[in-house]
Parts: structure tokens; C-alpha cells; sequence
């Protein structure tokens, strides 16, 4: 354990001393998106697939599971995949010459790492291609496609299948009412405290006094509104 | 196996020797030789991993006792045996309940092994079984304490994470974009997230992306100090204060024990409710268990729930140290049932996932989803406890069979798969007319009809009805992370307590936090902000410049303060309630509070002890008499006779403790924190 604690800050050291390396002093990288700004830590970076690793050397599941997280301890690596039955080891890290300014590292210095971890690589099986940190992975954890469907409890998927577009409309509509709910609310409460809610309690006393309601029933109490939820963190 | 079995000779192997361990019921399930530990009955195998390398290895979970122990072999760093759970039949009890909920349909991860390396391959991938029941979203690393056990904020030197407005809705969104259950329930936290500058704004923020439960989970301290803070949280939208809350004595709770009474006073103020959060240690506070419940009680205008959670011990620790200070959700609850003398039973506990049983009958007859807490029965467990209108303490299981109840509904559900709209409308009727035969009308707290409040939750179709259930009631509850030692690949693979980090991942709490070098700590310094940078664009800015610095004589000298703490009612010690003190019970005498004002003096504050505190819930509890009134307890909370006065609080400040924990023990609980400070919190000094 020691050892690989060597190793690991050994590779990280080199990582660091590469951060602000020449050219990297005016990055500045963001991605506008609907007209907001994400400030984003990469811009084009590497992704290196080694096909054709020895089973053998990967030992078994598990320890490939631990050659990942061992590949993931390194700085400049984000993302590491080990893949026991196919035998592939993929990485997605920070190269050298990146241009930004957080640790870098070379292909040849994760070919160097698997040495240590007596993974050796077949030279004829790399394949390297920039990755677009933005395109590739931020934009797709933002908005993940959908793998498979399930239904409702006690319904079945043909029937859930016919009966989606409903309850989507219907999800909506409740959210709609909940929010004009809960501004109401807001306005009341408001008025209750004057003093700190000044521009609130001003533009609720401005708004048009409604009878009852917001549908014209029986108004909400003030203790129910808005709290008392049941769900506290478990 | 004579391979496995040697022993390296430490300083621990000597002390085994000299020690006999199977006197002490705590320890002796650590100290067995390897052919009486395979020996256990093996009640089922798990994926676990090694404390040490982390490689993947096979962990069997057995009974040794009345405990359930989980060991397992690395064959690099050999044995490692640890207490999982601490009560045998409640293990067995509580493991009914278990069952796989749904996960996602759009996981933010595609892993090409399909989960095959997890707890390495999250972020979170198709694997996982549980969608998102509370989502946390760190909006600062900054803190305004420095405790001792918290891994979770900036010290000096390391970079500063706090992502902007954009990036925070960017999160929310995220979150709300999850299917087939969008997350509801979000927790904004830190460091301290009350020292983000648009913290409001925040909450406005999550509150318009369509949460439902907004979570604030702070010290209270800044709300303390600014009580109009909790009225812009309230209209902003938060529904709770999640507030740590280690103990009612100084000594259990040198974090926010003086600031307390006035955050409790600005929430009463604010019309907002507090979760009380104690992290339980043993040999640090698990003697003020009961205690805790019952300062919850004396406040239940405001408190809604004492959720403990007993200490995960994450990064390496040596095993003696982690012996000692190790509790399981059994052993807190068994430690309640002792300090309450049987008020509220281990019985009287329930699994987090038997909800589930109650809304998978709501979504089978309303064909919408809800929300499904599917987590792993041994990650949660909670009970509700009522108080009568004449002070009386019921307990929910004393009057509802839930094993009974869920059962009920779950035929119900069954049933109902595949039948028409008309078909399951008759199930249901069926159904909820048979809810009365698991009530006991009896034994029910006179304030409360159960069955009513059933219906109502079962024909409003959401559980919005619950929080009525919640204003008559305190609900307890017991939340127990894993670390490296316990750590079970099925129980995070159900997980529903999810963070959603700046990268667009999500994941379980316990990859998060157990594995912070790969995920956490990894992706928050990749978007954090060095601190040069930092210090730039915040002039004067320094990391001690955020630091919380307490004035404990003249926060002693406070109304709320001596109201809170000196005017507690022992509800346990009511007769009606069985008449014994709960363990620990004081209320504090302040014969040094000379500078107060007469009305509030100690004479005055022993007065009022034979009254009811206004704060107490006065329109459904009488008053108790004083007769019934516990008298005042001189007695040393800590049982150490070490004596907290004022003014050795203050000689502690003045000693240039910067930390606020205001301490005045160098040597609280044999715990060293290995920073050389002479205070408990591991403060900068």
C-alpha cells in the first residue's frame, strides 16, 4: 500500500510541476449555453483506449475495479474505465499541452503507470483522439438520455405507455398551480414582516386582493402553507 | 487459512492479551480468534472493499450474539472483522422490508462495464436501484467552525470551492431533470452554506426549479446571529433547517450549544422548523440520546425531528480507536430505550423502505409515480413519537400494526396490477376499510385519529397529509453512513441520498464521501478556485477571517439561552410517562448570570421551572404541574463533576481560541485530535 501511495504521488508531483506550463497563463475557457456562461476546468483533452490487455494481467472484476480507482487517483486523470471482459482500459486526462492550467500529464506517463501495476501495453492496440470535455461529457451528465422506461407500480408498461402523455400534462398543471400557490403564500408572509421583506410586503400590498383562495375556496392556513412536509432526510 | 491467522505483534495485539475482551459486549465481537469468527452462523455475503487497497473483496455478514458483524479477507492486507448492525432480531426484522426500487432512466453516466467495477464506476450509472429521494448540493467549502471529525470544509491552503448562481440552477436543473422521478427534496449545504454571499437567492432559485422540501443544512450560528435571516429563508422558500446538534450539554455540543436558543427563537419567529442532526459517537455523546429527544419535545413548537446519525468512520483510523467510538443504528435506539427506561422501545422502530409499502398502494391506484424510498434496510431506520395532550408519550407502533398494515396494502397492490381504473377503485375501498382492524382506537393519543389521517393521505394521493401527522407528532430517525470497514456495495447501490457535483454527476452519498479522493474532493477542486485567485477578488479575505468567534459569557447571560437550558422539562419523569429521569436530564442553574436583567435572574428562572415553557407546544399539551416537574438538576451533565462556569468559558476565549467551540476541556473524551490544540474541536489555536 505503501508503495502505490509512492508511486500515485510521484505521478501527481510530475502532474503539478505542469499546471501553469507555458501558454496555459491567459486560460480563460467557458461555454455559453441558452445565454448562460459555465466556466468549465478543460477544453479539448485526450481519450487513449489500450485494447488487447492481457486478462492475465488484469487478474480478475475486482482488481481491475482497483486498477481504475487507482488510475482515477491520478490528478490528471478524469475518468478511467477498466474493462475485465474485453479488455480494454480507457482514459479520459489532461495532456500535456492542454493549454489550461490544472495538472497534466503524457500518454506515456500512463503507459508508464500500468507498468507499475504490471498492465503492459500492446503499442499496436492505442487508440488516442482529442475529446471535447464540453460536447462529449459536461453536456451529456446535464442532460442524460434516457436508457430504458419503467411504469407506475401496480401498471403495466402498454398501459403506462397509453396513459404517459396524461400524466405528463397533468405533472405540469400541478407544478403551474403549486407555484401561483406558493407566490400567494409568499405575499401573505410578506405582509406579515414588513420590516425585512420591505420590496415583497410593497408589491403584495400592490397586487389585487383576491377572495378566498387561489381558486376561490377556502384560504390555506397560514401554518399549513408551504412547510410541514413530511420527508426529513432519511 | 495459517496464513491468514498471523498476527502482527503491536502495541493493540499486546494490550488484546493483557485485556479479556469477553467481559466487555461492546468490544468482545472484535477481539475472536478467525476459527470462532468463521465458526458464526453466516447469515448472507455482500460485495464489499478493502479499507486498505480498496480492491473488491467478498465481505459475510454474520451473527456473532446479539450482534451482526461483517468480516472480510483481502488477501494483501488479511482480516478485517466490524460491527454492522447491533441487534441480531431487529437485523432480521428490519431486512423484511428490503426491496429494489427503480434507479434511472436517464443515469447522468454511461459506464461501459454497466456498473461491473462499482463503487468506482459512478457518476451514477444504470446500476444503481434507488432515484434520488434527497439531493445535496454543496454550495461553499467555507466554514465558520473548524470541528475536529468534519472533512467537509476548506482549511488553509486548499482551494475554494463555490460555484456561481448559473452553476448552482445548472445543478438544480440536473436534479429536476431526473426520470422517472424528478428529485424533490434537496439539501443545500456545505462547509456552511449560510456563508455563500447570495445563499437566498439560492434558495429562491431551488425553490422555482420546483422542490418541493428545501433543507438548509447549517449550524444555525449566522441565523442566530441575524434572526431576520430565517424570515428571508422562510419567504424564500426553505421548508427545514437541517442544524447539527451533537448534545444538550456544553460538553456534548461545544459546536452550537450557546447559539441554539436563539436560532430555535428566529425559526419560532419565522413560522420555519428545525430537524435536529446529532452525530453520535460513542464515548463522546451517546449518553445524551435520550436527553436529546427530550430537549426536542420541550421544543417541539419548532422541532420537527431528531434525525441521529450514528459516526461513519471515514480515512484510516487505528482499529482500537475506531472499536471504541463505533455505534450502529441498533445500538443508538437500544441506548434510547435505556435512557428513556422503555418510553420509547426498540420495538417501536421501523425500517426507512417499510414506507415504501405505503406508497407503492398510492402509485398503484393513482397511476403516478411517487416517491419511492427503496434504500437498503440497514441505512435507515425511524418512529414517531406522539405527545398527548396530557404530556404522555405514544409511540406510533403502540397503536398501529405496521407490519400488519403493509402487508394489507401490499396485496392490495399486488391485486391491482393489470386491473381497470374501476377494478382498483374497489381494491382500494376494500383496502382502506380494512386499515381499522391496525389501528388500536385504544391505545391511540387522544389528540390524534390515525385512521382519519390514513384516509386522508390515501385520498389527497400525496403525502402532503403527513406533515399534519408531523405537527402532532416528532418523528425520529436514524441515519448511518458507511466508511471503508462496513462498507456494502448492495446498501450503495440503493442509496437515495445523492449529491450532484458541478460536473453534472450524481452520486451516492457514500461513494461521495467514502471515496472523496476519486470523486468528491477530485471534482470539486477541478471547478474551485485556487486561493490566490480568491484572495484577489475578496480583499481581506482569510481563511480565520470566516471563523465564527462566540462570546459564551454574554450568550449565557441571554434570555433564550437560560430559558432553553434552564427551564427543560423532564417529560420522561412525568408519572404518566412512568416517572424515571431520562439519562442525563440537567437543567442549568445560572447563579454567575450577576450582569442579567432581574426579570430573567436565577431566582426567577427557578420559579418558572413549576410553569410550562411558553415555548412549549401549549394548545395540545397541559401544563405539567409542579408537581409533576422535575426539580432542577445541579448535577454536571457530563457525569465528569468538571464544573462549566461563565467565566471559565471566557478564560478559554481569552486563551486565543479562535474556533468558537468555546471548550474549556483540553481532554474531552480521550480524544485526541492530532492538531495540538488544547480544545476539543481541533480549532486553530
Amino acid at each position: 500500500m505503501e508503495r502505490i501511495d509512492e508511486i500515485i504521488t510521484e505521478f501527481n508531483k510530475r502532474a503539478t510541476a505542469r499546471k501553469n506550463e507555458p501558454g496555459t497563463e491567459n486560460y480563460n475557457w467557458s461555454v455559453e449555453e441558452n445565454g448562460t456562461k459555465y466556466v468549465l476546468p478543460y477544453k479539448t483533452i485526450k481519450r487513449v483506449l489500450f485494447s488487447n490487455i492481457s486478462q492475465k494481467e488484469l487478474i480478475d472484476i475486482p482488481h481491475s475495479a482497483r486498477l481504475q480507482y487507482r488510475l482515477m487517483l491520478l490528478e490528471p486523470v478524469i475518468k478511467a474505465t477498466v474493462n475485465y471482459v474485453k479488455g480494454t482500459i480507457l482514459v479520459i486526462y489532461n495532456n500535456t499541452g492542454s493549454g489550461n492550467q490544472k495538472e497534466k500529464m503524457s500518454r506515456d506517463e500512463i503507459v508508464e503507470f500500468l507498468g507499475t501495476q504490471s498492465v503492459h501495453v500492446d503499442p499496436a492496440a492505442v487508440n488516442e483522439r482529442d475529446y471535447d470535455y464540453y460536447s462529449e461529457f459536461f453536456k451529456y451528465t446535464f442532460e442524460p438520455q434516457r436508457v430504458r422506461e419503467t411504469a407506475p407500480y401496480g401498471i403495466k408498461m402498454e398501459e403506462w405507455k397509453r396513459i404517459r402523455p396524461e400524466y405528463e400534462a397533468k405533472t405540469e398543471e400541478q407544478f403551474a398551480k403549486k407555484m401561483e400557490s406558493f407566490h400567494e403564500w409568499q405575499g401573505e408572509y410578506a405582509t406579515e414582516h414588513p420590516d425585512i421583506l420591505k420590496e415583497y410586503a410593497a408589491a403584495a400590498a400592490a397586487a389585487p386582493a383576491k377572495k378566498g383562495g387561489l381558486f376561490g375556496g377556502k384560504k390555506k392556513s397560514k401554518a399549513s402553507a408551504g412547510g410541514g412536509h413530511w420527508f426529513h432526510g432519511l | 487459512m495459517a496464513e491468514e491467522q498471523q498476527i502482527e505483534i503491536t502495541n493493540d495485539a499486546i494490550a488484546d492479551v493483557e485485556q479479556d475482551y469477553s467481559k466487555n459486549p461492546v468490544l468482545a465481537p472484535y477481539h475472536r480468534t478467525m476459527e470462532e469468527i468463521e465458526a458464526m452462523p453466516v447469515i448472507e455475503k455482500t460485495q464489499t472493499v478493502c479499507p486498505e487497497c480498496k480492491l473488491i473483496i467478498t465481505g459475510t455478514i454474520y451473527k456473532d450474539g446479539d450482534n451482526v458483524m461483517i468480516r472480510k479477507y483481502c488477501p494483501e492486507h488479511k482480516w478485517t472483522v466490524e460491527k454492522y448492525w447491533e441487534d441480531y432480531d431487529m437485523y432480521m426484522k428490519m431486512r423484511r422490508y428490503n426491496y429494489f426500487g427503480r434507479g434511472f432512466e436517464n443515469p447522468n453516466y454511461i459506464s461501459e462495464t454497466n456498473g461491473a467495477n462499482c463503487p468506482f464506476d459512478c457518476g451514477m450509472c444504470s446500476r444503481h436501484k434507488s432515484h434520488t429521494g434527497l439531493a445535496n448540493v454543496v454550495v461553499t467549502n467555507r466554514c465558520h467552525l473548524s470541528c475536529w471529525y468534519c472533512f467537509f470544509y476548506a482549511k488553509e491552503g486548499e482551494p475554494i470551492y463555490e460555484p456561481t448562481l448559473e452553476e448552482i440552477r445548472h445543478i438544480f436543473l440536473n436534479l429536476r431533470n431526473q426520470k422517472p422521478i424528478p428529485a424533490n427534496a434537496i439539501q443545500i449545504t456545505g462547509g456552511e452554506p449560510t456563508l455563500h454571499p447570495r445563499i437566498v437567492e439560492i434558495v429562491k432559485m431551488a425553490k422555482e426549479v420546483g422542490f418541493d422540501q428545501i433543507q438548509l443544512n447549517t449550524t444555525g450560528i449566522t441565523i442566530a446571529n441575524d434572526p431576520e435571516l430565517a424570515v428571508k429563508f422562510r419567504h424564500a422558500g426553505v421548508s427545514t433547517l437541517y442544524m447539527s446538534f451533537d448534545g444538550v450539554s456544553r460538553r456534548a455540543n461545544p459546536k452550537n450549544h450557546w447559539e441554539i436558543p436563539a436560532t430555535l427563537d428566529a425559526l419560532r419567529k419565522a413560522g420555519l422548523n428545525a430537524v435536529l442532526v446529532p452525530t453520535v459517537i460513542r464515548g463522546i455523546n451517546e449518553h445524551e440520546l435520550g436527553d436529546m429527544v427530550n430537549f426536542a419535545i420541550n421544543n417541539s413548537d419548532v422541532v420537527r425531528a431528531v434525525n441521529f446519525q450514528p459516526v461513519s468512520l471515514v480515512g484510516r483510523m487505528p482499529s482500537r480507536q475506531r472499536e471504541n467510538q463505533r455505534i450502529s443504528i441498533p445500538g443508538a435506539i437500544k441506548l434510547i430505550e435505556e435512557q428513556t427506561h422503555g418510553v420509547i422501545k426498540k420495538d417501536d422502530w421501523f425500517s426507512v423502505p417499510y414506507v415504501g409499502g405505503i406508497n407503492r398502494f398510492i402509485e398503484a391506484l393513482t397511476g403516478e409515480y411517487k416517491y419511492d424510498l427503496s434504500i437498503h434496510f440497514a441505512c435507515g431506520a425511524g418512529a414517531y413519537i406522539f405527545i398527548d395532550s396530557d404530556n404522555k408519550i405514544v409511540p406510533l407502533t403502540r397503536f398501529v400494526d405496521a407490519a400488519g398494515l403493509i402487508e394489507h396494502l401490499q396485496r392490495a397492490v399486488d391485486e391491482m396490477e393489470g386491473k381497470s381504473k374501476l377494478a382498483k377503485r374497489a381494491i382500494a375501498v376494500k383496502t382502506l376499510i380494512g386499515i381499522r382492524k391496525f389501528i388500536d382506537k385504544k391505545n391511540q393519543p387522544k389528540s390524534v385519529n390515525f385512521a382519519k389521517l390514513l384516509m386522508s393521505i390515501f385520498l389527497k394521493h400525496d403525502f402532503s397529509s403527513m406533515g399534519k401527522l408531523q405537527m402532532k407528532s416528532i418523528f425520529l430517525g436514524m441515519m448511518h453512513f458507511q466508511d471503508e470497514y462496513t462498507y456494502d456495495i448492495h446498501r450503495v447501490e440503493k442509496c437515495d441520498i445523492h449529491y450532484a457535483m458541478p460536473d453534472g454527476e450524481v452520486l451516492p452519498f457514500c461513494t461521495f464521501n467514502v471515496f472523496p479522493e476519486v470523486y468528491r474532493d477530485k471534482v470539486q477542486k477541478q471547478y474551485s478556485i485556487p486561493v490566490k485567485e480568491w484572495e484577489s477578488s475578496h480583499p481581506g479575505w482569510t481563511y480565520s477571517s470566516d471563523k465564527y468567534k462566540r462570546n459564551v459569557k454574554e450568550i449565557e447571560a441571554t434570555p433564550a439561552y437560560m430559558k432553553t437550558y434552564g427551564e427543560m422539562v423532564d417529560y420522561f419523569a412525568l408519572p404518566v410517562n412512568g416517572g424515571k429521569s431520562v439519562n442525563s436530564f440537567v437543567n442549568e442553574t445560572f447563579a454567575q448570570s450577576v450582569t442579567v436583567p432581574v426579570a430573567t435572574s436565577g431566582g426567577m428562572v427557578q420559579e418558572q421551572k413549576a410553569a410550562m415553557p411558553s415555548h412549549a407546544p401549549q394548545t395540545e399539551h397541559a401544563a405539567p404541574t409542579p408537581a409533576q416537574s422535575p426539580q432542577p438538576s445541579h448535577i454536571d451533565a457530563s457525569g465528569t463533576g468538571m464544573a462549566f462556569e461563565g467565566a471559565e468559558f471566557s478564560a478559554h476565549e481569552e486563551a486565543g481560541c479562535s474556533c468558537g467551540c468555546g471548550d474549556a476541556d483540553s481532554s474531552l473524551g480521550d480524544m485526541d485530535n492530532g492538531l495540538g490544540g488544547g480544545c476539543s474541536c481541533g480549532g486553530h489555536h
